[in-house]
């Protein structure tokens, strides 16, 4: 079994270590047997969203922001076929936005395809924060200047620590087919070996046909999140 | 009268923390509480140099200051690392008389990137070196663009810019300035890198046309000779230029001319004493004597020491965490070395200034470069051992070869009992300041 994997805006949506997220995700890949192709691409290359089955985006600044939105708009159609079938996009920091219907910290429409929007914060909020995801939270970093408002479908159901979406809370982050979207940025998989085994299974699922999934401890990775979670724990 | 009691607060408070050997930034906070505009009514040093950005700045402003004295000049400097506002408060109210009077013929201010917006309200510098730009404390800064404008916003065209040529980043501020720029840089020498070791460049295009800057080499980092493919952007021309190095003997040549010696074989070094050079230059400080104080001089702030433990050589090199530029190129210094080694790496706390705990900057360290034959341990030391071991393996360095030893205080034992060849510490303050006291404590 073969998947692609694309790292879109590598060079330019890259606040702080997003490239662990490939690095990782890549590395439980091909534990499990499966070949992995990783394809970095940038703005105004070619890029055609049917040659991969993974395409991520991670955290940028403002400037950038503003920069990669309008390189994206091009792919607005193909985006929407590439979910529809399936596809599977991870967007981290404030890259999930662009999918949304308005950016208001640049004040620039987004791609409209998901009909949350963005609400610019007068102080940049950063903070480390804890997510309930099923049987192991998420742990990470948030640095955002804005938050999410009407959002239908959360990723994460519950903050235990850290802001949610926006002032109410109760959840954090955007997930519509396989679209995911967090306001979590860097490495949010390297740090999260549970998440990212998550992500492993659905694609071995999703694209593997009869490819098993086997059970793989990763003792570095899983002490690393344990005791990091006890670390940042109020 | 408040001005006067304000004063006279801040030398009072001077004095007593030399008695008690503290506190560089109470006096000056104490200052501005008893009167808010103090440092708008007192005369600054007619000649002033402010040194800002990412790294470099403190061993720059303090070789500035040395040269300065060297030559006669009575200079008013803010010693090792204080440049917030209430250090560098402190250092202007010390460096006047108690009607405010100036004492002082030069004031050498290194400025952190985030307070030279503060600073600059009660004085603008005549001389203004940026050494460099990138990524940095991710939790105090949100990120680098932030920094950026922070310190774009506070140039003014009566200032005399000195600018990495080698940054784009840097190289950025120059584009609406009206003002003088002078240009430093590092020519094409034969251990320029060919190729990137990091796609996390914090300016790969160019801010006129967003084309991607394409790069002839790099020295290390963001730093290079780099041009737009429609030239809206490239490296500009130097006006003081390294044009060779002799690392073995720690010296280095500029515009084919002068000869100047640096501390170490580190190429950091190189950029120090280049801004110091030019900025000698153009205040028309002498040549000779400027050179000499270059020979001899040694940082008061160490951030690179040997050791010797068993018989085995050792090297501490202090890397800023969260400053991934700063931890690449003590690894890119590990990786010079082709013979058998050990490798520590650690800290015990994420940041000397805030509690927040953001790990993410490890992934944009090139450990990477970890990754071969020459590598017999790493070892991963301090509370955050765990995520280091975590991130280290996945920088393709064999499990088996990973040491987590959370206790700082056992380091070196764990380093004697467990590993063999040259050992490296490259870590952050905390932790080389316990290895310096455990290579200390070993040898008595």
């Amino acid at each position: 079994m073969k998947l692609t994997i694309a790292h879109l805006y590598y060079d330019i949506a890259n606040l702080y270590g997003e490239a662990g997220n490939i690095t990782v995700l890549s590395h439980y890949l091909q534990d499990q047997g499966v070949e992995v192709e990783i394809k970095k691409v940038s703005l105004k290359e070619e890029f055609s969203w049917n040659d991969y089955q993974f395409v991520y985006i991670g955290a940028m600044t403002e400037n950038n922001l503003r920069i990669v939105l309008e390189d994206l708009r091009r792919y607005t159609k193909d985006i929407q076929e590439y979910l529809a079938k399936g596809g599977y996009l991870l967007a981290t920091g404030n890259a999930f936005e662009m999918f949304g219907n308005y950016i208001d910290q640049i004040s620039e429409k987004g791609l409209g395809i998901f009909s949350y929007q963005t609400k610019k914060l007068e102080k940049r909020l950063m903070s480390e924060v804890i997510l309930e995801n099923g049987e192991h939270d998420v742990v990470g970093f948030q640095n955002q200047i804005s938050v999410v408002t009407n959002v239908e479908h959360p990723w994460f159901v519950g903050v235990k620590q850290g802001m949610g979406a926006n002032d109410e809370h109760a959840y954090e982050g955007v997930c519509e087919n396989h679209f995911y979207g967090s306001y979590v940025v860097g490495p949010l998989l390297a740090r999260n070996p549970y998440l990212t085994k998550w992500f492993v299974k659905e694609l071995l699922q999703f694209y593997g046909e009869n490819h098993e999934y086997k059970e793989i401890s990763y003792a570095l990775d899983e002490q690393a999140y344990e005791s990091y979670k006890k670390i940042i724990k109020n | 009268m408040r001005k006067f009691l304000a004063i006279l607060a801040a030398k009072l408070v001077i004095v007593v923390g030399k008695l008690v050997n503290k506190g560089s930034s109470l006096p000056g906070d104490i200052a501005m509480r008893v009167d808010p505009n103090v440092l708008s009514k007192i005369e600054i040093p007619k000649l002033s140099i402010a040194v800002t950005g990412t790294t470099g700045k403190t061993s720059t402003t303090q070789t500035i200051a040395k040269v300065f004295e060297e030559c006669g000049y009575k200079v008013a400097h803010n010693l090792s690392g204080a440049n917030l506002i209430g250090g560098v408060a402190t250092l202007l109210l010390d460096s006047v008389t108690l009607t405010g009077k100036c004492k002082k013929d030069v004031l050498v201010l290194e400025v952190d990137e985030r307070y030279a917006k503060i600073v600059f309200k009660y004085f603008k510098p005549n001389y203004f070196a940026i050494t460099n730009l990138s990524r940095d404390q991710l939790a105090r800064h949100g990120h680098y663009d932030v920094v950026y404008d922070d310190i774009a916003r506070v140039i003014s065209d009566d200032m005399h810019l000195l600018l990495n040529a080698d940054d784009p980043f840097v190289c950025k501020l120059a584009q609406n300035h009206k003002g003088k720029v002078t240009y430093f840089g590092i020519g094409e020498h034969e251990n320029v890198e060919k190729e990137v070791l990091m796609d996390t460049l914090d300016l790969a295009y160019c801010p006129v046309c967003h084309s991607k800057l394409v790069f002839d080499y790099y020295h290390y980092g963001n730093l290079g000779k780099y041009s737009c493919p429609n030239h809206d952007f490239d490296r500009p021309v130097c006006d003081y230029e390294v044009t060779s190095i002799d690392m073995n003997k720690h010296r280095f040549v500029i515009n084919g001319a002068v000869n100047v010696a640096i501390q170490h074989d580190i190429i950091y070094n190189i950029y120090n004493n280049l801004v110091v050079y030019a900025v000698s230059q153009l205040c028309g400080l002498d040549n000779g004597k400027v050179l000499s104080c270059l020979e001899s001089f040694n940082f008061t702030v160490k951030r690179f020491d040997e050791f010797v433990v068993d018989g085995r050589k050792g090297y501490i090199l202090t890397s800023k965490n969260e400053t991934p530029m700063s931890y690449n190129q003590s690894l890119a210094y590990v990786h010079k070395d082709n013979q058998l080694k050990t490798v520590v790496v650690g800290f015990k706390r994420v940041s000397g200034r805030y509690e927040l705990k953001d790990l993410s900057w490890l992934w944009d360290v090139n450990f990477e470069l970890l990754d071969n034959e020459t590598i017999d341990k790493v070892v991963c030391v301090g509370p955050y051992a765990d995520a280091l071991a975590s991130r280290i393996y996945h920088a393709g360095i064999d499990a088996n070869k990973i040491i987590l030893e959370p206790v700082p205080e056992n380091t070196l034992k764990t380093v004697k009992e467990q590993t063999k060849g040259t050992v490296y510490a490259t870590v952050y303050f905390d932790m080389a300041k316990e290895m310096t006291r455990l290579v200390e404590s070993e040898a008595n």
